[in-house]
């Protein structure tokens, strides 16, 4: 639970004219250059299709840029092995536009996942969980497989997942998309929480109204060009 | 150990690896049990007849007298046998004896002289050396054979181990199915499970511990599967026993084995088990690098 926050002027992640394209298509991100630092807390807007999603697989490994450099805790993402890799992401808790839970897992197991590869024991995993859950909403479910959850529960699910290692980035993909308004800012609320403790957020959102309410600056995605707003 | 941290999709693999393991343990148990039971066998019966070896006098016909000409021979033959170290004891059938034991076949009133028996008991402290008596007796007179059971257990041993060769084989062959087989439903168990990997991945496993988590879900299945063809194996072998126990009863002298041998037998669901977890992490580094 340790985490790095000895230097906070020093960027945790930073992208150099990172330019990236899927296979021989277009390129949607073009000379994208930003660095975050410990405890920063970002929203990302721009249209659909702008490549909001494709940024933040960036920051999570998830795509190698086609060009540029990318740093992520100071390390060089072209110079990494698998198991760097791995270790980076732990680090990194990520909420994707579609949940990706494992179907045939219950609501407890999905969540557990980053801290079962960590070797964390099954006390804690059995109480910490549970906790979580409870603060998302989610305690019924704790059995339940996602299949059988709406969509905005699944949602909920894959934020305890993002979280529950507490990462030093905290990465969210429309995490409030499929939620009602009250939740949307509970979560947020506990992203904030997270943010307290160092934790740098960066969130892709549609929505004005967080963005009103919360006043944190905005990074907007257009033609593949990252404006600070 | 047989537990998962993570509890992999098994649809396919659940019935089919414990199915097919179960199959080749039980094979290979049942062909090792064979080899082990054709070992103890055969040594038995080596214990049997190298136990006894038999002297067989023929008259000289040339001899003057030769119903007393053999007679003295025996008595020369009964010396050296005394004096020869390894000899536990030996019996020299006298001559009516040997004519009822003919009887049936050429009547009792015979002319010619009949050749004679002794049935020596070998020692099973002593050594013999069976080259040194049979070269004394030849030197005595040429009249006279030694017939040790060696020249036959030899080849009877040649068989023996050219049919535990091919059992050997036969077991390496299963085993080596069994590799491939597990092979085959690791990697396509590793497909089913692509987005389970993918998610591992996205929260932060490396290879290691995925590779680690998965064989050991396909050792788990392979283990139990090899332990059903255990037991299966050892209850045939059960009623094969109690089967060959009344058949043998007075064909073979000693056709049984110990229990024992279903303690020995254990050894091939175990090296299954060792081949499904090697075969199966094998296999996974392999495709987890196409995957990354
Ligand atoms: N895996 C992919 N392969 C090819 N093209 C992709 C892929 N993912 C996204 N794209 C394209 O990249 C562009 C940006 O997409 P995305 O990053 O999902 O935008 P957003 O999240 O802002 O809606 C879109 O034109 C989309 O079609
Ligand atoms: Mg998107």
């Amino acid at each position: 639970m340790s985490k790095t926050q000895s230097d906070s002027t020093k960027p945790i992640v930073s992208l150099q004219n990172v330019g990236l394209r899927y296979n021989a298509g277009p390129e949607v991100l073009k000379d994208i250059n930003l660095e975050l630092k410990a405890g920063d807390f970002y929203f990302l807007t721009g249209a659909s299709g702008a490549g909001k999603t494709s940024l933040l697989k960036l920051l999570h490994l998830a795509h190698k840029p086609t060009r540029g450099k990318l740093k992520i805790f100071g390390k060089d993402i072209d110079f990494i092995k698998q198991q760097d890799m791995a270790h980076i992401r732990r680090r990194i808790g990520i909420v994707f536009q579609d949940y990706h839970l494992l179907d045939h897992l219950s609501v407890l197991d999905n969540v557990a996942l980053p801290l079962r590869i960590v070797g964390r024991s099954e006390r804690y995993i059995q109480t910490h969980v549970p906790e979580l859950l409870e603060w998302v909403g989610l305690k019924k479910f704790i059995n339940t497989k996602p299949k059988l959850l709406s969509g905005g529960q699944q949602q909920r699910v894959a934020i305890a997942r993002a979280v529950i290692n507490n990462p030093d980035i905290l990465i969210a993909d429309e995490p409030t998309g499929n939620v009602d308004e009250e939740m949307a800012k509970k979560l947020l609320f506990l992203f904030l929480e997270l943010n307290k403790m160092g934790t740098t957020v960066i969130i892709a959102t549609h929505s004005t109204n967080l963005i009103k309410q919360f006043h944190f600056p905005v990074l907007h995605l257009q033609d593949g060009h990252l404006i600070k707003e | 150990m047989l537990k998962t941290d993570i509890a992999f999709k098994t649809d396919l693999n659940k019935g089919f690896l414990p199915f097919i393991t179960a199959f080749m343990v039980f094979v290979a148990s049942i062909t090792y049990a064979t080899a082990l039971i054709g070992n103890s066998l055969a040594s038995d019966w080596n214990r049997h007849m190298s136990n006894n070896l038999t002297i067989q006098v023929l008259p000289d016909m040339r001899a003057k007298n030769p119903p007393k000409e053999i007679e003295e021979r025996i008595n020369n033959i009964k010396k050296i046998l005394k004096q020869t170290p390894g000899i536990k004891s030996f019996y020299a059938m006298s001559k009516s004896e040997t004519v009822d034991l003919l009887k049936p076949w050429i009547g009792d009133k015979i002319d010619i002289t009949l050749p004679r028996i002794i049935s020596v008991q070998i020692s099973d402290v002593i050594p013999l050396n069976t080259k040194t008596l049979a070269n004394e007796i030849k030197n005595y007179s040429s009249l006279i054979k030694l017939e040790t059971y060696e020249t036959w257990m030899f080849e009877f041993k040649n068989t023996v181990s050219a049919v535990q060769t091919l059992l050997g084989l036969i077991i390496i062959l299963i085993l080596s199915t069994t590799a491939i087989t597990i092979s085959y439903a690791t990697k396509s168990g590793l497909n089913i499970n692509k987005k389970v990997i993918n998610i591992m991945h996205m929260v932060g496993a490396t290879n290691k511990y995925i590779s680690t988590q998965f064989s050991r879900q396909m050792m788990i299945l392979a283990i139990t599967g090899g332990s059903i063809g255990y037991i299966i194996s050892c209850i045939v072998i059960l009623i094969i026993k109690t089967i060959s126990k009344d058949i043998s009863d007075g064909i073979i002298a000693n056709f049984e084995f110990s229990s024992y041998i279903y303690l020995q037998m254990l050894i091939i669901p175990i090296i299954a088990g060792i081949i499904a977890k090697v075969s199966a992490m094998l296999t996974i580094k392999k495709e987890l690098n196409k995957m990354v």
